[in-house]
């Protein structure tokens, strides 16, 4: 595994298996150091934030310099000259699995020696370095350990795999066409519909670009013996945003709610110093996914989106009707999109003034009908695969027709190569994070 | 002091070199358009180029040579030919990276016109040029365009 890692790592930019290596070996041996886990002394907490702060710094220096380098000079009109060094992969991904298994090993929920080996294997696993799930790592070292190699696994691991495959090839990257049209229309040719439209396909490409990417992480992995943790479940069918949250990438929310949220109080404390710890939470999780404003502003919209409803929202929407309660959180869901789909803060107000008709922004137009009619059926197949519904029927096929079920499977499988080989290449859009 | 710590530190020590030495590389000097343009002057291939000048840069590359800290811009006069050399010294990183936009744009036509019947060209446009170093942009299009790359280097690297 550490070696298929390795290469795997190095097939981008082979200088940062260095970072790599040097990142694990740091992080393996500091999480050793007997005095960690001595929470009453002074060196058990200067080691622990020592350790804290380098690999902030490592994640700091990859993915945020240029981004403070450049607020900076748009603040103070200075001319300091950002450097521009490409992102390592994955940077965010093993960084966090990195903090969490050192506040657990300070925390004594784990025990950190458990072969240098064995750590770097499930650090480095390639099926999840670059995108996550960002599993915890007492969760898949004792699986390293003892991997479950069987047919079943196999089996399920590949299944997994196609599946994943399909919602990246057949949907993420058809349904990317239509934010690409959207996009690539002069700003006051925007209907209402369009914008609508546009931002709609936005959010479908995003959860099926990267839930896809989840599922094939998964069943490779799986393939492997090692069972990695869910990132997704249907967050499109959520009833809340709070309820969203837990669906949508859920290994992430799962690690700023263990190592951010909790230790700063949770909930468990006064009213200021809740919304206070919400906010910081939620800025922070803006600025994990990019150096950029938008991003930040993008997780503190979340940030107060979630107050509202834990304070105010959540006692009216209980009354409502489960599809009017779906409709409401595709609604935020989506204005938060066009936040983070925006490089600019003027971008992002732009396509806000289109899809509420500010302006001199039609309701609907032609060209949005156009594209209404000629993605009608992608878009139904792309609400059909956020539910449960798809992986149900299967189920329930393969229960009772396992050779219509297979003959599904095969053909699914042979249309996806189809597309990959007809279509342009379509890098996955989480891999910037 | 115990093994572990001992192997953090070292591994601390060997993550601090390593970011040192990255930073380093990352490093380029701000040197005039005009030496980068003088130096170019005596590369294989540039004198039977054409310099094009900033209505040639707006016209090609959409980019304004009024927000540029000067460039070097030379064309081929065939216009079977595809060779190309931009170097654009932008005010600073983030306005080269904009410049480098407009650059990937003007690669994407470049493969357009020449796909389908110029096998020689669609070569040269697939192994061109096209980074930012610093807060240059550099394009280059041609059999010479690593040769090219490696003058420009040579003028802008500490």
């Amino acid at each position: 595994m550490i070696a298929a890692s390795l290469v795997f790592y190095a097939w981008g930019n082979p200088v940062y298996v260095i970072l790599l290596i040097l990142s694990v070996i740091f992080n393996y041996y500091i999480g050793c150091d007997p005095d960690l886990t001595d929470r009453g002394s002074l060196t058990g907490k200067r080691i622990f934030v020592c350790a804290v702060i380098v690999n902030l710094l490592i994640l700091g220096f990859f993915k945020y310099y240029g981004f403070l380098v450049s607020t900076v000079n748009a603040l103070f009109k200075t001319n300091f000259t950002a450097i521009s060094l490409p992102l390592p992969l994955g940077l965010s991904f093993f960084t966090f699995k990195a903090i969490a298994w050192i506040a657990d090993a300070r925390s004594g929920k784990i025990n950190p020696r458990c072969g240098f080996l064995f750590f770097a294997a499930s650090i480095m696993m390639f099926p999840t370095i670059s995108m996550g799930p960002i599993d915890r790592m007492q969760d898949i070292v004792p699986q390293m350990r003892r991997p479950a190699f069987s047919l079943s696994n196999i089996e399920e691991g590949l299944v997994l795999f196609l599946v994943g495959l399909m919602k990246k090839v057949l949907l993420a990257d058809n349904i990317a066409e239509l934010y690409n049209s959207f996009r690539a229309l002069p700003a006051g040719q925007v209907s209402v519909l369009m914008a609508w439209l546009g931002m709609a396909a936005f959010a479908f490409q995003l959860y099926f670009d990267f839930s896809g990417y989840s599922d094939m992480a998964k069943g490779i992995a799986l393939m492997f013996g090692i069972r990695a943790g869910d990132n997704f479940d249907h967050p499109y069918t959520a009833v809340s945003v709070t309820d969203f949250w837990r669906k949508w990438h859920i290994s992430l929310s799962r690690w700023f709610r263990d190592y951010v949220y909790i230790p700063l109080g949770g909930n468990r404390v006064t009213v200021g110093r809740h919304v206070r710890n919400i906010l910081v939470v939620w800025a922070l999780t803006g600025l994990w996914h990019g150096a950029a404003w938008t991003y930040v502003a993008w997780g503190v919209y979340y940030g107060l989106v979630l107050l509202l409803e834990k304070y105010f929202l959540i006692k009216i929407l209980e009354k409502l009707p489960k599809p009017l309660r779906i409709l409401y959180t595709m609604f935020i869901v989506l204005i938060g999109w066009v936040f983070f789909s925006s490089k600019s803060f003027a971008e992002a107000s732009t396509t806000l003034l289109m899809m509420i008709g500010g302006g001199s922004h039609d309701i609907s137009d032609g060209t949005a009908l156009y594209y209404l009619r000629t993605n009608l059926l992608l878009l139904v197949f792309c609400v059909l695969g956020s539910t449960s519904w798809p992986y149900r029927f299967y189920m329930w096929t393969q229960k009772r027709y396992p050779v219509i079920a297979a003959c599904c499977t095969v053909l699914l499988t042979l249309l996806t190569v189809a597309f990959m080989v007809y279509s342009t290449y379509q890098p996955f859009m989480y891999a910037a994070f | 002091m115990n093994k572990s710590r001992i192997m953090a530190i070292l591994s601390g020590l060997g993550l601090a070199v390593f970011m040192a030495v990255l930073i380093w590389s990352q490093y380029y000097r701000d040197v005039p358009a005009e030496q980068i343009a003088a130096v170019l002057a005596e590369q294989p291939g540039i004198s039977e180029m054409r310099a094009e000048d900033a209505s040639g840069l707006r016209r090609y590359y959409s980019i304004d040579s009024g927000e540029t800290e000067g460039f070097v811009f030379f064309r081929s006069n065939s216009i079977m030919s595809a060779d190309e050399l931009l170097v654009v010294r932008a005010r600073n990183h983030e306005e080269a990276l904009v410049c480098l936009e407009n650059a990937e744009k003007r690669l994407g036509e470049l493969s357009e016109n020449f796909e389908n019947y110029g096998a020689e060209e669609m070569t040269k446009i697939e192994s061109a040029v096209c980074e930012v170093r610093g807060k240059y942009l550099i394009f280059a299009v041609s059999d010479s365009a690593s040769n090219w790359e490696k003058a420009v280097l040579g003028e802008i690297k500490k």
